[in-house]
């Protein structure tokens, strides 16, 4: 596999200057360039995060594929305010993954089939104390797409409670008290799969 | 003797440490969103907003007789309105009519991100018109504006009164 560029997680996006992705973002609204700049920019931490929450490689290809379609045409309406693109971007993920999450929920695959967990890629070996991979993945889908998406947010990309307040348009408390509820959630789900 | 770890603590760090198994750089999808754009280019995105207003100012909830005496000077009403994109209910509103006949439903317009259809269906309620002669038609529009944050969707409501044979 060859890497043509360096993966840019939630927390290095946050580094990028503030006017150079603000001017990148503006550039990018009239020229195709410049939105291939941005889109190269964000493509690895937009799939890192939608395969982290789905755990499937096709799946990812298709959201993230969805995910710049709608960058693509709601970008002329996007105006930048000091709030991160990135933030922009997640919630625009955000929305795709948990749409995804529901159409699972109702086509009950949560119990998938053994033949497809190959395709969750190559999972961490686990170390002292860590739940297997496969299994914290299938918990953590069967909890409901808000919950889900606050957790991710959270401890998968490393936000701060604000941040995830603003990536989804709630308030700090709802963020807290989802947080709270979703732990609690996927404690019961590991629980009840031992 | 070490402290166990956490199993939520556990599954979220197990998860957390995964990263996206395929390449960085999707040539294919950088392909697709160049021709996308040049398309794009080539519809301002005024002219889509106003063919998408057009398209919503002529949808027709919903027509609803109604009978009454008199000139028409004031409608009022009330209804449930559903609003849909791509089948998601993403508000529900009991709407009441000022006194122009109009009221506006407004939602996240994050619900239209990604959307390729949307729907108003009108559910229980009334219109009414003060004062108007045999009664009539109230046949309801809307339009849609979207800003940055909000989606509104304005509704306005016409009233057309049946024919006096007298």
């Amino acid at each position: 596999m060859s890497t043509v560029q360096l993966p840019l997680t939630a927390c290095e996006a946050e580094r990028a200057p503030v006017n150079e992705e603000a001017d990148l973002v503006e550039r990018a609204k009239r020229d195709r360039q410049a939105f291939a700049a941005l889109y190269r920019r964000y493509y690895p931490m937009l799939s890192d995060y939608v395969f982290r929450r789905t755990g499937h490689v096709h799946a990812t290809e298709d959201l993230v594929s969805e995910v710049f379609l709608v960058v693509l045409r709601t970008l002329p309406r996007y105006r930048y305010r000091g709030v991160p693109v990135r933030f922009w971007m997640l919630r625009i993920a955000t929305n795709a993954v948990n749409r995804w999450a529901r159409q699972e929920r109702r086509h009950a695959a949560m119990s998938l089939s053994a033949e497809q967990l190959p395709d969750a890629g190559s999972p961490r070996r686990s170390t002292d104390g860590e739940v297997d991979p496969e299994r914290a993945r299938r918990a953590l889908l069967s909890l409901s797409p808000k919950h889900q998406a606050v957790l991710s947010l959270h401890y998968f990309e490393g936000l701060a409670v604000k941040e995830v307040a603003a990536v989804i348009g709630c308030r700090v408390g709802t963020v807290k008290s989802r947080l709270a509820r979703g732990r609690n959630a996927l404690r019961q789900e590991l629980n009840g799969r031992r | 003797m070490p402290k166990e770890l956490d199993p939520v603590d556990g599954a979220l760090r197990s998860l957390g440490g995964r990263q996206w198994p395929g390449d960085h750089h999707n040539i294919e999808l950088e392909r697709k969103l160049m021709r996308e754009f040049e398309s794009k280019r080539l519809v301002s995105p005024m002219a889509r907003h106003r063919f998408l207003v057009a398209s919503l100012a002529i949808l027709v909830l919903g027509s609803v007789g109604f009978a009454a005496a008199g000139g028409m000077e004031l409608v009022r009403g009330w209804f449930t309105v559903t609003v849909e994109v791509d089948g998601n209910v993403v508000a529900v509103e009991e709407v009441a009519l000022d006194e122009q006949g109009q009221a506006t439903i407004a939602f996240p317009a994050e619900a239209l991100d990604g959307g390729r259809e949307l729907s108003l269906s009108m559910g229980s309620g009334e219109v009414s018109a003060e004062q108007a002669g045999n009664g009539g038609t109230a046949t309801i529009s809307a339009d849609l504006d979207v800003d940055e944050e909000v989606a509104q969707l304005r509704l306005h409501v016409e009233v057309e009164e049946d024919e006096d044979d007298e």
